[in-house]
C-alpha cells in the first residue's frame, strides 16, 4: 500500500524584487527547498524546527494555502498540485487546518453555530433540526457545553477558542490535519488539556496529521514520528522516542540538548551543548550542508557538497555525512 | 541578610469591570547575589509583581493598595519619584519580553546604551561610548566597535536580547529582574541567553529575580523559587524542594501537566477548568475549584504561606495541617 500523503521534492522560493520602475528580481528566499515525506494513514507527524526554518510555508504550501514552485503533493493517490483551483476547494474537505492563534482564527462576527454550520455544509447539506443537532455533536466532541453555540469567539478563553477551531477543522470530516502550532499561544495547564483533546481525537477517528511546533517536548508527546527541519530542509526523520532519546544530526542533538528539562537534578547531570550564532538567512544559504557555519563537527568536505538525506539506520534517516565517525 | 525584602504587597486594577486583584499579598525576600524565579501562567500577578517594585505600574487604573518593599533602608513603594528615579536603571534594571519593542527603533544602539551612564553617573560622553562598547563585548557581540551605531532592526532576535542585557547591567546594578526574557527566542538561542546571564551574574555578583512561565527554565536556572497562582504566592521553596517535594497541589498539578523529555506516558494529566477571574474576591483558596484535593473547608477558609516543613512555605491549608502527605495527584483523568 502506498502512502496516505506523498510529499514529493517540495519547493517553495519567494522571490525578492529590486527596483520599481525596472523591477527586477534579484534572488529568492528559499523557505521550503526539496523536500520528501511519507505520511502513513493514521500516522502523526511532528515537525519541529526554529522560527524561520519554513515548518508553516511546508504546511501551507501541502494545504494549498499557496502555489508551490516545484515537487508535488500526492493525497491518496491524486496530485493536489495539478488540479485546477475548484477542485481543490471540492477537496479541501478531506484535508483542514488548525491555526496557532484561536483569536485569530475565528471570524469575530460569527457564533459558534454560525462558523461549525458553515463548515458542516460543506461536507454534507443539512438544514434545520439536523444541523443544529450535528453542531451540538461537534461541540461535544471538543469537550464543549452544546448551549454556548450561539455565543460568539470573544466570549470564551483562548483554550475554549482553540476548542471551537479544532471542532470546526473536524466538521467537514477530514482524513487529514494539519496543525500549526496549535497549543503555542495557551497557557501550561491549558496546553495539556488540548493535547490530550488532539490525541484522543487522532486515535479515534483514525486522523493523520502533521503536528507544528518548536517545542520538542510537546512533540515528542504527541506524534508518532518528528521530522526536523533546518534552513528549508529536513535534516533527520525517524521515530519520535529514538530522535529524542539519541539524535543522530549534530542539529538535532544540539536543539534536544537546548530544552531545559523540568527536574533540577536531571537538569545537573545534562551537558548542554550552546550553539554559536544565529540560525542563517534563507536568502543566502551557506554552501554545503547549512548546518555547517555552527556545527562542531564539521569538516571540509561539509563546506562542498549538500549531504542526502539517507537511511543511517533501519527506520531513521538523516543529513550528515559524519554519523558513523560522531 | 535580604537585599530585598518585599511584604504584603498588594497592587489593584480599578478598572470598568470592577476591581482586578493582580497582586494579592505578597511576600518574598531576595538575597545578595542569588537567582529568584517566580514562575506561573499569565494573569498570575509576576510581572504585576515587578512592575510594582519598580514604579511602572499605570497609576490609574493600577494602585498598590498596601505592602512596602525594603531595599537597602528605602521602601520603594512608598518613596519619592526622584528617589525611585535614582534606583531604576542604576541599581535594579529590568529586561523585558521582547527585544524588538523594548528597544527604541528610532535610536542607535550606542545613544540607547549611553544614555543610562550620562543619567546615573556624571562621566562624559566619550568615556560612557567607551563603557558602552565594552558591554557589548562583554555580552558576546563581535565587532562591538563598529556595530554599535547600528540600530535594532539591523540585529537578530537573540542579538537584540544580548544588547537589553549589556543595557541593564551597564550601570551594575545589585538586582537584575528578568521578565520572561527567554520566551521569545528559538531554544537554542535561549541556551546562549541563559548562559550569558548566568555567566554575567557570576562575574558582577548581581541578584536575579527571573520571571518565567517555563519550569524546565526554572529548573536549570534559578536557586529559589515562588510559585504564583491568581495573583497569590501558593508555593516558596529551594528549587530542588519545588520539584522534588511539591507542597501545594498547583504545583505538582502544573509539574505533571507539562510533556516533558525525558518522561514517557500516555495521557497527560490535565487541571480542570480555568483560572479563577480576578476581579471578584475569592473567600477561600482560588485554586480550590481546580483542585482534586480540596474539601468543603477549603472554599471558605482563607489560605496563608506558611513554613509547613522547614524553608519551605506552601499556602495549601490541607498540607499545613498534615491532613495530606503527598500532593501529587495518582492517576489520569480524562482526556476532556
Amino acid at each position: 500500500m502506498s502512502a496516505f500523503l506523498e510529499v514529493d521534492n517540495l519547493k517553495k522560493h519567494f522571490p525578492i524584487y529590486r527596483g520599481t520602475v525596472f523591477r527586477r528580481q534579484v534572488g529568492s528566499v528559499k523557505a521550503v527547498d526539496g523536500i520528501d515525506l511519507e505520511i502513513k494513514t493514521g500516522e502523526i507527524l511532528g515537525l519541529v524546527g526554529e522560527s524561520g526554518c519554513g515548518k508553516s510555508t511546508l504546511a501551507r504550501t501541502i494545504m494549498q494555502l499557496m502555489p508551490i514552485t516545484d515537487g508535488a503533493v500526492v493525497l491518496e493517490g491524486r496530485d493536489l498540485s495539478k488540479i485546477s483551483k475548484r477542485a481543490i476547494r471540492a477537496e479541501r474537505v478531506n484535508f483542514q487546518m488548525i491555526f496557532q492563534d484561536p483569536y485569530a482564527s475565528l471570524n469575530p462576527r460569527m457564533t459558534v453555530y454560525d462558523t461549525l454550520s458553515e463548515a458542516i455544509r460543506t461536507r454534507q447539506m443539512l438544514t434545520g433540526k439536523a444541523i443544529v443537532m450535528k453542531v451540538a455533536e461537534l461541540m461535544k466532541t471538543v469537550g464543549l457545553p452544546a448551549n454556548q453555540m450561539r455565543r460568539y469567539p470573544h466570549e470564551f478563553s483562548g483554550g475554549q477558542r482553540q476548542r471551537i477551531a479544532i471542532a470546526r477543522a473536524l466538521a467537514p470530516e477530514p482524513r487529514l490535519i494539519i496543525a500549526d502550532e496549535p497549543v503555542s499561544a495557551l497557557d501550561v495547564s491549558i496546553q495539556s488539556q488540548i493535547l490530550n483533546l488532539i490525541l484522543s481525537l487522532c486515535r479515534e477517528r483514525e486522523l493523520t496529521m502533521i503536528f507544528i511546533s518548536h517545542d520538542i517536548s510537546v512533540v515528542k508527546y504527541i506524534s508518532d514520528r518528528i521530522a526536523v527541519m533546518y534552513l528549508g530542509r529536513l535534516v533527520e526523520v525517524g521515530p519520535a522516542a529514538q530522535i529524542v532519546d539519541r539524535p543522530l544530526h549534530p542539529y538535532t542533538r544540539a536543539l534536544i540538548s537546548a530544552v531545559p528539562v523540568p527536574d533540577p537534578r536531571v537538569e545537573r547531570t545534562r551537558r548542554r551543548i550552546i550553539l554559536e550564532g544565529d540560525p542563517p538567512s534563507p536568502t543566502n544559504p551557506p554552501s554545503g550542508c547549512p548546518f555547517h557555519p555552527r556545527c562542531s563537527y564539521a569538516i571540509d568536505a561539509c563546506k562542498e557538497q549538500r549531504p542526502p538525506l539517507e537511511e543511517k539506520e533501519p527506520n531513521r534517516i538523516a543529513a550528515c555525512i559524519r554519523i558513523g565517525e560522531i | 541578610m535580604s537585599l530585598l525584602e518585599v511584604e504584603n504587597l498588594r497592587t489593584y486594577f480599578y478598572t470598568r469591570g470592577g476591581v482586578i486583584r493582580a497582586v494579592n499579598d505578597v511576600s518574598f525576600s531576595l538575597s545578595r547575589g542569588e537567582t529568584l524565579g517566580i514562575v506561573g501562567e499569565s494573569g498570575s500577578g509576576k510581572s504585576v509583581t515587578c512592575y510594582s517594585l519598580l514604579g511602572l505600574i499605570p497609576k490609574p487604573p493600577g494602585k498598590i493598595v498596601s505592602g512596602c518593599a525594603n531595599f537597602d533602608g528605602l521602601d520603594l513603594l512608598n518613596c519619592r519619584e526622584s528617589e525611585l528615579r535614582q534606583i531604576r536603571g542604576k541599581r535594579i534594571s529590568m529586561i523585558f519580553q521582547d527585544p524588538m519593542t523594548s528597544l527604541n527603533p528610532y535610536m542607535r544602539i550606542s545613544d540607547q546604551l549611553v544614555e543610562p551612564l550620562l543619567v546615573h553617573e556624571k562621566v562624559s560622553r566619550s568615556k560612557a561610548f567607551a563603557k558602552a562598547v565594552a558591554s557589548l563585548e562583554e555580552v558576546g557581540i563581535q565587532d562591538a566597535g563598529s556595530r554599535i551605531n547600528l540600530y535594532p532592526h539591523q540585529f537578530s532576535g537573540g542579538m537584540r536580547q544580548r544588547v537589553m542585557i549589556a543595557m541593564a547591567l551597564i550601570s551594575r546594578p545589585e538586582i537584575l529582574i528578568a521578565d520572561e526574557p527567554t520566551t521569545a527566542l528559538d531554544v537554542t538561542v535561549q541556551a546562549q541567553i541563559l548562559e550569558l546571564i548566568k555567566q554575567r551574574q557570576k562575574d558582577l555578583g548581581t541578584s536575579v529575580i527571573f520571571i518565567t512561565h517555563d519550569l524546565g527554565v526554572v529548573a536549570s536556572f534559578c536557586k529559589d523559587v515562588n510559585v504564583m497562582y491568581a495573583g497569590r504566592i501558593v508555593e516558596s521553596a529551594s528549587t530542588d524542594e519545588i520539584f522534588v517535594r511539591p507542597t501545594h497541589p498547583y504545583n505538582a498539578a502544573l509539574q505533571q501537566s507539562i510533556p516533558a523529555l525525558h518522561k514517557k506516558g500516555e495521557l497527560l494529566f490535565t487541571i480542570p477548568g480555568l483560572p479563577p477571574d480576578l476581579t471578584s474576591e475569592i473567600p477561600g483558596c482560588s485554586f480550590a475549584p481546580r483542585c482534586a484535593h480540596a474539601i468543603e473547608r477549603c472554599k471558605d477558609e482563607s489560605p496563608s504561606l506558611q513554613e509547613a516543613t522547614p524553608n519551605h512555605r506552601t499556602s495549601c491549608a490541607r498540607f499545613q495541617r498534615g491532613e495530606i502527605s503527598d500532593v501529587r495527584i495518582s492517576g489520569v483523568v480524562s482526556a476532556l
